[in-house]
C-alpha cells in the first residue's frame, strides 16, 4: 500500500474515485493507492488465461503472453498483435487458421498474446518512471 | 471483428441483450462488448473487474484523468476509443 501525496488536491471519489477538485487552498493529504494489489489482479489474470484449461495448450498461451518468439504463420500473427495489433489483417488471420487453429484457439491466443504484451510494457513504464530506463 | 465465433458466437442471453443494444441505438454493439461477452469466463469478467479498479477505484487521478490517459493511449496506438 503506498501513500500518495497530492498536493492541494485531493481525491473526492472514494471508492469510486470522482471527478472533483478540492476548492483552491484545500488542505493536502493522502490517498492510499494499493498499487500491489492492481499488479496482482493483472498477474492473476494474466496466469489465469494462460493456465486453465482451454481450446490451445497451455505452453503455447504462455509462449505468446511471455514474448517468446513462435514460427509459422500463428508466429507472424503473435508478433505483429505485439508490435501494433490494430495493423492485424483477415490475410494474417486467415494464415493462422490454415494452420489448424480453430476461432476458439485464435481467440484464446489473441487474449493471451495482447495481455502479456500489456505487461510487458507496463514494466517499461514502471521502470522508466523509477529512472532505470533511459 | 476477424473471428466470427467472436462476431455472434455468444450466449443465447448475451444475443439477446446486444438485440436490445441493436434496438435501442441502431448501431452493431462495439466490437469490445462483442470480445468481453464471448466466453466471458475465460477473460472478460476478471478483466473488466480488473478495468473497473484501475478506472474507477481509489487512485491520486481523477476519474477523468484516468480516461483521458487512456484516450490518449488508445489515440497512441491508432485504436478508436
Amino acid at each position: 500500500m503506498d501513500s500518495v501525496p497530492i498536493g492541494s488536491a485531493t481525491d473526492y471519489g472514494g471508492d469510486t474515485g470522482g471527478d472533483e477538485r478540492p476548492p483552491h487552498g484545500a488542505r493536502a493529504i493522502t490517498v492510499d493507492v494499493d498499487r500491489g494489489q492492481r499488479r496482482a489482479l493483472f498477474d492473476a489474470l494474466l496466469q489465469d488465461v494462460c493456465e486453465r484449461p482451454a481450446h490451445l495448450s497451455p505452453e503455447l498461451r504462455r509462449d505468446a503472453a511471455g514474448g517468446v518468439t513462435l514460427g509459422g504463420a500463428v508466429g507472424r500473427l503473435v508478433q505483429h498483435i505485439r508490435e501494433q495489433a490494430t495493423l492485424v489483417t483477415d490475410a494474417e488471420v486467415e494464415a493462422a487458421r490454415a494452420e489448424g487453429l480453430d476461432d476458439d484457439q485464435l481467440y484464446e491466443l489473441m487474449v493471451a498474446t495482447g495481455l502479456g504484451e500489456s505487461r510487458r510494457r507496463l514494466d517499461v513504464v514502471a521502470r522508466a518512471l523509477k529512472g532505470d530506463e533511459k | 471483428m476477424r473471428l466470427p465465433k467472436v462476431d455472434h458466437g455468444h450466449a443465447w442471453y448475451v444475443r439477446a441483450f446486444f438485440g436490445m443494444v441493436r434496438l435501442m441505438t441502431r448501431r452493431e454493439p462495439p466490437d469490445i462488448l462483442k470480445t468481453l461477452y464471448y466466453r466471458p469466463g475465460f477473460f472478460g469478467l476478471r478483466y473488466s473487474a480488473l478495468t473497473q479498479e484501475i478506472m474507477r477505484g481509489k487512485s491520486s487521478w481523477t476519474v477523468g484523468e484516468r480516461e483521458l490517459f487512456a484516450a490518449y493511449t488508445s489515440a497512441l496506438n491508432q485504436c478508436v476509443f
